[in-house]
């Protein structure tokens, strides 16, 4: 999984509510990574914008497949 | 020994991509403060057990603001003032330290565009001034090198190498992309610097050297020709001569009858590299493991140094299997990649450099003459031997000139190696400066030619009393009792000087069991384990009976 690729992080109990500002051991830098690690996986690019507004890990979901169904 | 990482922007990306190459893991200075903790000697830089420090300015964020002002000559060189007289301090309390510091890179825009290119706007006006700065704080600091960040760039481009968004989202300011091709080149740099870089590279032939199968096709059918994909194999092999040309061993491990590759490489015009550029050749129906494994003790050497570079996908992954420390790296798939992935993946990965001595220039005809040597060997008896190759050896003490080639054996010498205590230039450097401590180099000479510097020593004075910290010999003159010849000329030199005592120990490597007896085979007392001593008169009179001849030009 992308998640503990690329920040060394445990995934454990993660749904799709679980807001990032909750995630234990998940700090600002890493957030960062992640979203790098997600468009260089899947190919894809958010703005700035874009990304302000992800709160949960279900608004990731989401934006993700939205690109990709582009 | 730790690596610590200094800079004014946020590296802690270079973090995972260290640990994917099975890298030490870094410590990280906290960005933005980098000066303090250059200078105050209360900072964990000068409380860790540190090898190596990298230091990584951003030119574009050391600018701050001015960049958005026409920078004026004066503030842009006073930020790289400051930096380099904070390192000297830190190169001044750590001399044992490798410093590792990124070259200078701006943005390409100004903001009065195409004005005359000799001005103080232009970005890379300032960036050669800058970079010049460094190249000589860099010349006057035997343990400072500098990592081409310029180059790394233009890899990439500027644009895919720095990350807009994540600067203003997180203060990360290069891709990962980037990240990766720093590290990397970060990784490949300290491998140089410790002088780890591989030694030999064997070659497969069919569809590596050529386009083609020989055996199928035939001398004419192969691809190897000014035009096309023939092209680009006859400058792969242009690359592979301009390796050797500065000191790697080539050799052969194909799949081959002999004689059909013999004869087409002779009459090819077409062929860059020739038959004897290839120091081994094992061109036969084995398995390749067993011919890397023949290959390796041919020319006494571990497959720990070898690269091999082959097409097929299957070889590379049995050679990958059983012998895990010959580097494999993946081969391209089309010709036309050959060139520049030889460069990237091959020459800065595996065969990295930070010095050239003039022995490396020479290093293949040390080979050849070194195989010639061991056939030689085969006929006669011990002695005899000996005898008959005229060996000259001559002392060289305390010579600035030597300490690169001397560094560089203590670094690479595994079996005669007493203690395998592993110095930088600038240790043996520092060592010469002292007035108890001895550097001894040996230059060897012999009927089949001058080998230049194959011993060295460091000795530690006391009193009358002398101890052997270091001792040892290159594996290419081994078996000649040349090592007996080195003590004795050293002792000689000591005895002038007063020294009536010599200490020494033994110090087990995985690889130095030939040199365990040795102070024992000298005669020496044993006074512990691993430790030896005794008068000089009688180590000398023991020794000058064992070892009556050979000829000695005395102390330079």
């Amino acid at each position: 999984m992308i998640l503990a690729e690329a920040l060394d992080v445990q995934l454990i109990g993660l749904t799709g509510e679980t807001r990032l500002d909750d995630i234990k051991n998940l700090d600002s830098f890493q957030v960062i990574m992640l979203f790098m690690a997600i468009e260089e996986t899947f190919g894809i690019q958010f703005t700035m914008d874009e990304i302000a507004t992800m709160k949960t890990i279900g608004d990731i979901l989401n934006w993700i497949s939205g690109k990709l169904n582009r | 020994m730790k690596l610590a990482v200094v800079s004014n922007i946020n590296m802690d990306p270079l973090k995972l991509h260290l640990k994917k190459m099975n890298a030490p893991t870094p410590y990280f200075c906290a960005y933005g403060q980098h000066l303090l903790e250059l200078i105050d000697r209360k900072s964990a830089l000068y409380n860790l057990d540190l090898g190596t420090l990298f230091v990584h300015l951003d030119a574009e964020e050391l600018l701050k603001d001015d960049f958005f002002r026409l920078p004026r000559e004066a503030q842009v060189d006073a930020y790289l003032e400051e930096l380099l007289a904070a390192l000297h301090c830190f190169c001044g309390e750590h001399p044992e330290v490798s410093v590792i510091i990124s070259s200078i890179v701006l943005p390409p825009f100004s903001f009065v565009s195409y004005l005359d290119g000799n001005s103080d706007y232009n970005p890379s006006a300032i960036e050669e001034r800058m970079n010049r700065e460094l190249r000589e704080f860099t010349a006057g600091h035997r343990n400072v090198f500098i990592l081409d960040f310029h180059r790394l760039v233009r890899l990439h481009g500027y644009r895919a190498f720095h990350d807009e968004k994540y600067w203003y989202l997180g203060r990360i300011k290069y891709t990962q992309a980037g990240f990766k091709t720093l590290a990397e080149d970060l990784a490949s740099l300290l491998y140089a610097i410790r002088g780890s870089a591989k030694k030999v590279l064997v070659l497969d032939l069919d569809n590596t050297l050529w386009g083609g199968v020989l055996g199928e096709e035939g001398p004419n059918g192969v691809r190897l020709s000014e035009d096309g994909a023939g092209k680009a194999y006859r400058d792969f092999q242009k690359c592979i001569r301009a390796l050797r040309s500065v000191g790697v061993i080539l050799a052969l491990n194909s799949k081959n009858n002999e004689h059909e590759v013999r004869q087409f490489m002779e009459q090819s015009t077409m062929m860059v590299l020739k038959y004897d550029d290839f120091v081994a050749r094992k061109i036969n129906w084995e398995n390749k493991v067993d011919n890397l494994n023949e290959i390796a003790s041919d020319l006494n050497l571990s497959t720990d140094c070898m690269v091999l570079i082959d097409d097929n996908p299957a070889e590379r992954a049995l050679v990958r299997k059983y012998l895990p420390g010959v580097g494999v790296p993946e081969f391209p798939p089309d010709a036309a990649m050959l060139k520049t992935w030889f460069l990237s993946e091959v020459v800065y990965r595996w065969f990295p450099r930070v010095r050239l001595t003039k022995e490396d220039l020479k290093k293949s005809e040390q080979y050849e003459r070194n195989v010639r040597r061991n056939t030689l060997g085969d006929r006669l008896n011990l002695q005899d031997f000996i005898a008959s190759l005229q060996i000259e050896l001559k002392l060289i003490k305390n010579d600035p000139q030597t300490v690169t080639r001397i560094a560089q054996l203590t670094q690479k010498t595994n079996q005669f190696n007493l203690t395998t205590h592993r110095y930088t230039d600038a240790d043996i450097a520092h060592y010469m400066e002292s007035d108890r401590i001895a550097i001894y180099g040996l230059e060897y000479e012999d009927k089949f030619g001058m080998e230049g510097i194959v011993g060295a020593a460091v000795i530690k004075c006391h009193g009358d009393s002398a101890h052997i910290s270091d001792l040892l010999l290159s594996c290419r003159v081994l078996g000649r009792n040349v090592e007996y010849g080195f003590l004795i000329e050293m002792l000689r030199d000591l005895q002038d000087s007063g020294i009536k005592r010599i200490t020494a120990e033994y110090v087990a490597s995985p690889r130095n069991v030939i040199a365990k007896e040795f102070y024992a085979n000298c005669g020496m007392c044993l006074a512990g384990v691993g430790k030896f001593e005794k008068d000089t008169d009688s180590v000398l009179s023991h020794l000058q009976k064992i070892y009556s001849n050979h000829h000695a030009n005395g102390v330079k």
